[in-house]
């Protein structure tokens, strides 16, 4: 097809005259005619200016008042952010941040995220800012302030707060007409001159760093002698270090993806899953738990450690799962019950105690599963070996002495057995089976050396986990068990299949008409009663499983909505050109629906991150828990009553997050509207 | 596998293969499996209680509980379901009046978001950023803080009457305060509302009719007017309605319990027959009957077989029971309550006695031993618990209820607002009388779900000790260790709130499409 | 031009015999009987609502009849679950909405099936993809993704990726109403050159020249059953029924 070319002499559209600042205010504040005369605009302006400056002046008297102590943020910021983790092992959760940090640039460079700013509207930006400042400084009307500085500005007598005060006036006055006219010279300028987007953060960054090496608070030192030290005793120097890295690893992403583009998101996915069990897993795992348990070297026999338990199931598992998914033959048939036999036969031998029949079961169940997979020429036939398989494993499950994990594991590992099939049969298909086997093994062996018992192990309990590092953990585990939970639930619920369909809007329904706080409730005090005897998870695990719970109904109706937006069309081309419904739901209709609704779920993330919080009212230490009542109630006098400031602090800490994440998805929205047509 | 030839030789495909039979093996094996799990975990749930030596049991509705309750109608209950329902009501309290601030505050910033003035936008936008991406709960805390920390305390030189109290022991406004008579008031202000509806309809079928301007709002508004300030003196006469409730009380009470079981049981076979008839017809047209499809066979045999099911369950022995406990003739449980009770219970609020409903009332300070406090019946004092809880979901709300009136705005603005202004409309004008109206009906659904969401955050209350039924439940099933049966009741009162709130949001919308048409 | 004998024995491409549909109370179909041979061209034509789409929607099952047989290629479609997935491979279908994959590249809508269906190697259906782009005149769009391309070329490409898995029958239903006038004509040549080369075809479509041109037999279509039937001249000179004539005065 030709390309029309347009005319070549197009019409310019004549330039937008340029327009002062009075001009700007007669447009925007004082404007007539649209919302009645210029009188009820002129009200609403000086009103609502009034109202602002009021409630900022409010804030900040408050803020810098000489009673508050706001050491009590920074000195009690370790607790906040860790609570009671070992003060030596601190270098785990640098660790942690470092791997998160590079993983988040190096997805920046290799999904090119980005996009220019333009030099003036910085300029404006900054220009706003300090004009607030400002404005904020003359409605500021306290008498003293607590003593905060910089080195060499430091101040310890509140009586040098109105001089202090006056410098900031002038200061910030001077930094908004400096940067009034470097946005004037930027508009004057030709072209538009513009810097990365990613600029702004990296800037954000550096003040935070500097700051942490410049600004000094009190600290109280004994009881109630304080004295004035860095804001950050302990973090600034792993801060910087952090921050260079970051830097550094950008660019180094920068390079890696120049050199081999597909490869490294594909890594970079695998590296995604598998960061979150080894962060919390492997780095910061309970330092007390003897690595001889996890290795099988020490007391532990080998077989049952965490190595042993990965090494059967994650290795043997996906030599199976990759037998399995060859296309119907029988030359396999014998291959792949060796196999199982041989899993078989570990197992039993891993635990003796088990009854003869239960070993004898157990064959027969894998004989059958296979037989079941190797016979299935048509993939819709796999729902008849399912219902045998499933059925026959829930036995399994309950009736047979067995650790918690394997059962567990035989129900993982039954599922995707049944599910090789349907994949199976291509080189690719069964590759990416055993890709996604490998993390599952991972993760169940991790959540039973964090929460469970019952298994031939004993842990130490997950009480080292505590304040933001647990509310992170709990809105990323629940997530990442809600989103295949909600794929599920989506799916049934689009169904032509009346009972599939009507059990999962009962599901969903249900779920969502309850409050999440009784779900917690549910998982933290009830949810023991519905597990055999003997088998007891970890409250913050119980809290994950309640929280997923929860969270998959709402990721079900998000992926819904997606699924809703596809075009019939598209499932009956999948079904005419001969894909089984699994393969056209699979291949063709979900990853379109995924596409679609990746704002919506983000959506859902930052619901998941702002819902943590609850887990405060059931007693589960996080961050909003310290801050409410372990700092302002601790035996430290210097720290009593400093709830409301505590209480400012978290609003702001949880905007500055949230607000970030939403950012960033807005803009990736925007990006996938761009790119897509 | 045959082939056929081009010959008639229906061939029936063994039932492995056949898909329908698939389908439907499919489904049934998940359902029974699902059933099957749901007794094992009972069964498991059971022992593991007896156990703990805490067996299930629903005894503590009935029993006395020794709790006493922050606030309410009733601060000391006598029993559990006493103190369940103090929560109930208490939660419906602070959802009611959250609802209503909410979506005056909301649809305040909503428009305000589009104003041409700049700060005005400017404002609102951060409103909704700032209260948006902050935690519910933070906020709720955030607002007892500041009621808890920087509020002045009570003095005994405060003691009398104010117009406003604000203090660490909470907020105080004027009330109007009900009395007696407002049971037979509020009868009137509702048969004020149906007439007044009437009248509405009424005076726009003369509008249609005769073509001249009939002020129908005006009429109806003046109806309501009369009943409300008649009502006011009145509202004895809806005395009569006490000896409605008498008989009824007296059917639930002495009516032979055969009769209702019979009653119950053929309404649910009626009730079957009518949906397989009404079903039956649907699928006849005037070319003949359609083929049923398995989809069809399973429909009408779900209704026979539920139908069937039922009727033999209110006949039975367990129907029986089920019947004398609902009406209230057996008691069981010292809470009383049934339909038998109820009745009675009305029956007592109705008796022709006069008086003013309402009584308006300043909030007063009583210091009665060097303690200031608020006079319990004076006035509206509001605990901190509550405060804090109403502030935080209603600010939280109004940020997304804003943001949701700005879509709905959106979304009809373009062409109907040119429109509006080609007829010489102000911007003003328009919006009131074209853009909103329109706007109302985008707006309506996500509306009821943030209106569903601010129902379950009221929940948060309990992190501010605010006695609402969730609160109310974890202090029972820490006091009697009965957690899953209160778990079980939140589960259906919750859903009963939000199958109330949707089916209103529903009636509103069908309505609406109506309209359109 | 007769019928070739394309098929594997003395049964017919398709047999139906009183096919019935209804949709809830609505009878899409109501007794269709015909029988297509191998090799044979039938154009469906018909006022909209006739049931011509619902009548080769069925010949694939993507909407199930309710009444009579459809016996294609000697096999019954039943519930059976065998049979509906071997006439799905052996059936091919191109849509009005074109329906391709948007968030795969050409290439990979066409060895789509092929690699999973038909378990081939990658390579292998790469190849195969390669001719059959040939073959629709678009080898050089193998790696745009679909919303890259003009409506004829999409429409080309899903003819492809029906032909990528042999199919011995081909179903068109109106693949060219979708398209703007410019663009017709580049897929009815591929059409044609496809009825050339002696598939079995069934077009629903609404190109009376189309029709004149290719078609071995005309089906009109009415109140879901076959008004009457014929070759093109005899279809369009000389019409008996009253139905047939007042919709052709209607369109030519």
């Amino acid at each position: 097809m030709e390309q029309m070319t347009p005319p070549q002499t197009a019409e310019l559209a004549p330039e937008k005259p340029r327009s002062g600042p009075w001009a700007w205010c007669r447009e925007n504040l004082f404007a007539g005619d649209t919302w009645g005369p210029i009188a009820f605009n002129a009200f609403l302006t000086v009103a609502f200016v009034l109202i602002v400056l009021n409630l900022m002046g409010f804030v900040t008297t408050y803020l810098f008042a000489a009673e508050r102590r706001w050491a009590a943020v920074t000195y009690n910021m370790k607790l906040l952010m860790v609570q009671a983790f070992p003060q030596d092992d601190l270098i785990r959760i640098w660790v942690s941040i470092g791997i998160f940090a590079v993983l988040v640039v190096w997805s920046l460079a290799s999904w090119e995220f980005g996009g220019q700013i333009s030099v003036e509207k910085m300029a404006q930006g900054v220009r706003a800012a300090f004009v607030l400042v400002f404005l904020t400084g003359i409605m500021h009307h306290g008498e003293g302030a607590a003593s905060f500085g910089l080195p060499f500005l430091r101040f310890d007598n509140p009586a040098d707060w109105s001089s202090i005060r006056t410098w900031i006036e002038l200061a910030s006055l001077a930094g908004a007409v400096a940067a009034h006219f470097f946005a004037q010279a930027a508009h004057r300028r030709e072209s538009e001159q513009t810097v990365p987007i990613l600029v702004v953060p990296v800037l954000g960054m550096a003040l935070v760093t500097l700051a942490l090496w410049t600004v000094w608070l009190p600290v109280p030192e004994g009881q109630f002698d304080e004295t004035t030290a860095r804001i950050a005793t302990t973090t600034a120097r792993p801060w910087t270090i952090l921050f260079g890295v970051t830097i550094l690893a950008y660019f180094v992403g920068i390079f890696l993806h120049r050199q081999r583009p597909k490869l490294m998101r594909r890594v970079l996915i695998s590296a995604w899953i598998l960061s979150y069990p080894i962060i919390i897993f492997v780095i910061q795992r309970d330092p007390i738990l003897d690595w001889a348990d996890i290795l099988g070297f020490g007391e532990t026999p080998f077989l049952s450690s965490d190595l042993g338990t990965l090494l059967i199931f994650g290795i043997l598992g996906s030599v199976v799962i990759w037998v399995v998914g060859l296309p119907p033959n029988r030359a396999v048939t014998g291959a792949t019950v060796g196999i199982l036999g041989v899993i078989v036969g570990l197992m039993s031998f891993a635990f003796g105690d088990g009854p003869l029949w239960s070993t004898v079961l157990m064959a027969a169940i894998g004989l059958a599963l296979v037989a079941a997979a190797i016979t299935i020429h048509e993939p819709v036939e796999m729902v008849r070996a399912a219902g045998a398989g499933l059925a026959m494993l829930a036995l399994i499950i309950w009736f047979v002495p067995m650790p918690f994990v394997y059962r567990t594991f035989m129900v993982a590992l039954a599922l995707a057995l049944l599910s090789a099939p349907v994949f199976g049969g291509t080189e690719q298909g069964r590759a990416n089976l055993v890709r996604a086997w490998i993390p599952i093994s991972f993760l169940i062996v991790a959540a039973f050396l964090l929460g469970g018992s019952d298994t031939s192990l004993e842990f130490q309990s997950t009480t080292f986990l505590g304040g933001f590092n647990l509310t992170i953990l709990l809105a990323i585990s629940g997530l990442a068990l809600s989103l295949p939970a909600g794929l599920v639930l989506a799916l049934a619920r689009t169904s032509s299949l009346p009972i599939f369909r009507l059990l999962a809007t009962g599901y969903i329904e249900l779920v969502r008409s309850i409050p999440m706080i009784t779900w917690l409730f549910f998982g933290s005090a009830m949810l023991t009663a519905f597990l055999p005897s003997g088998v007891e998870f970890d409250e913050i695990v119980r809290v994950v499983a309640a929280i997923a719970i929860f969270n998959s109904a709402y990721v079900a109706e998000n992926i819904r909505g997606g699924l809703q937006a596809i075009n019939k069309g598209q499932y009956e081309a999948a079904r005419a050109v001969g894909l089984s419904v699994v393969q056209s739901t699979s291949l063709v209709i979900l990853p379109q629906a995924i596409r679609t609704v990746i704002p919506a779920l983000v959506g859902s993330i930052i619901i998941a991150f702002k819902d943590t919080s609850l887990v405060a009212i059931i007693g589960l230490a996080d961050v909003l828990l310290i801050a409410r009542n372990f700092v302002p109630q601790q035996s430290d006098p210097n720290f009593q009553g400093t709830l409301t400031q505590m209480m400012f602090f978290m609003a702001l800490f949880y905007w500055v997050f949230t607000f970030t994440i939403s950012r960033l998805a807005l803009r990736y929205e925007k990006s996938i509207g761009l790119g897509e047509r | 596998m045959s082939k056929p030839t081009e010959g008639p030789v229906p061939t029936r495909p063994p039932l492995w293969r056949n898909i329908v039979v698939i389908k439907w093996v499919a489904q049934l094996g998940s359902l029974i499996a699902l059933v099957w799990l749901a007794y094992v975990l009972i069964t498991q749930a059971t022992a593991n209680l007896r156990a703990t030596g805490i067996p299930f049991s629903w005894d503590f509705l009935g029993e006395p509980l020794g709790v006493k309750l922050s606030e309410g109608f009733n601060t000391d209950p006598e029993s559990g379901l006493e103190a369940l329902s103090v929560g109930m009501v208490n939660m419906i309290r602070i959802t009611w009046s959250g609802v209503v601030a909410a979506t005056v505050l909301g649809t305040i910033i909503g428009i305000a978001r589009l104003s041409s003035n700049w700060i005005v936008s400017r404002i609102a936008n951060s409103y909704i950023e700032f209260f948006r991406n902050i935690p519910l709960l933070v906020q709720i805390l955030f607002w007892q803080a500041l009621i808890i920390g920087v509020l002045p305390d009570l003095t005994p030189d405060m003691e009398g009457s104010r117009w406003l109290f604000a203090s660490p022991k909470g907020i105080a406004i004027p009330w109007l305060i009900p009395q007696a008579g407002r049971w037979q008031y509020m009868v009137l202000l509702a048969v004020g509302v149906v007439v007044a509806r009437w009248t509405y309809k009424k005076r726009i079928e003369i509008l249609e009719r005769e073509g001249r301007e009939t002020h129908a709002f005006g009429w109806a508004t003046g109806v309501f007017l009369v009943f409300l300030i008649g009502g006011w003196f009145a509202h004895p006469i809806a005395g009569v309605l006490g000896w409605l409730f008498q008989a009824l009380a007296w059917v639930a009470g002495n009516l032979p319990v055969i009769s209702f079981q019979w009653l119950m049981g053929g309404l649910s076979l009626a009730l079957a027959a009518w949906f397989i008839v009404r079903y039956m017809r649907k699928l006849r047209s005037p070319a003949g009957m359609a083929k049923l499809t398995d989809d069809d066979y399973f429909r009408l045999g779900v209704a026979g077989f539920l139908g069937i099911v039922l009727f033999f369950f209110f006949v039975s022995g367990a129907g029986e029971a089920t019947i004398i406990r609902v009406m209230g003739r057996s008691l069981t449980y010292k809470m009383n309550w049934g339909f038998e009770p109820l009745f009675n219970f009305l029956a007592t609020k109705y008796d022709f006695s006069g008086g003013s409903p309402l009584r308006f009332s300043l909030p007063e300070v009583e210091v009665p031993t060097n303690f200031p406090r608020y006079a319990s019946d004076a006035g509206n004092s509001m605990t901190p618990g509550f405060v804090a809880t109403w502030l935080g979901v209603t600010l939280y709300a109004a940020a997304f209820i804003g943001e949701i009136v700005r879509a709905g705005i959106m979304a009809v603005h373009r062409g109907q607002s040119e429109a509006a202004s080609a007829l010489g409309l102000h911007r003003a004008q328009s919006l009131r009388l074209v853009v909103l109206p329109q706007a109302f009906r985008v707006v309506l659904p996500p509306l009821g779900s943030q209106y569903l969401n601010l129902a379950k955050n009221t929940s948060l209350g309990i992190a501010v000790a605010y006695a609402d039924v969730v609160q109310v439940g974890q202090t029972i099933f820490n006091q009697e260790g009965q957690t899953l049966p209160v778990f079980i009741f939140w589960m259906a009162f919750y859903s009963s709130v939000s199958l109330f709130l949707s089916g209103i949001v529903n009636y509103y919308n069908r309505r609406m499409e109506l309209v359109e048409r | 031009m007769a019928a070739k004998q394309t098929g594997n024995g003395s049964t017919p491409a398709i047999v139906c015999e009183g096919v019935k549909k209804w949709f809830g109370d609505f009878q899409a179909l109501s007794g269709v009987t015909t029988t297509i041979g191998w090799g044979e061209v039938v154009v469906v034509i018909g006022p909209s609502g006739s049931g011509k789409s619902t009548f080769i929607r069925c010949i694939n099952r993507l909407e199930s009849h309710q009444a009579g047989r459809i016996v294609v290629d000697g096999r019954e479609m039943t519930n059976d679950l065998r049979n509906i997935d071997a006439i799905r491979r052996d059936v091919g279908m191109v849509f009005q909405q074109f329906n391709l994959f948007p968030h795969l590249t050409v290439m990979e809508n066409i060895t789509l099936a092929p690699i999973w269906v038909r378990n081939r190697t990658r390579t292998d259906a790469e190849s195969q993809a390669r001719q059959l782009l040939e073959r629709v005149g678009i080898p050089e769009q193998a790696d745009k993704y679909p919303g890259q391309l003009s409506g004829g070329q999409q429409q080309r490409v899903a003819i492809a990726r029906s032909l990528a898995m042999n199919p011995r029958i081909m179903l068109f239903d109106e693949p060219t109403s979708a398209l703007d006038p410019e663009m017709i004509k580049e897929v009815l040549d591929v059409m044609k050159e496809l009825a050339e080369s002696g598939m079995t075809m069934i077009v629903v479509t609404h190109e009376m020249g189309f029709a004149r041109e290719v078609a071995h037999r005309v089906l009109f279509f009415d109140y879901g059953t076959v008004v009457e039937e014929g070759t093109p001249e005899h279809f369009f000179t000389n019409p008996q029924h009253d139905r047939t004539k007042l919709f052709l005065s209607q369109i030519l």
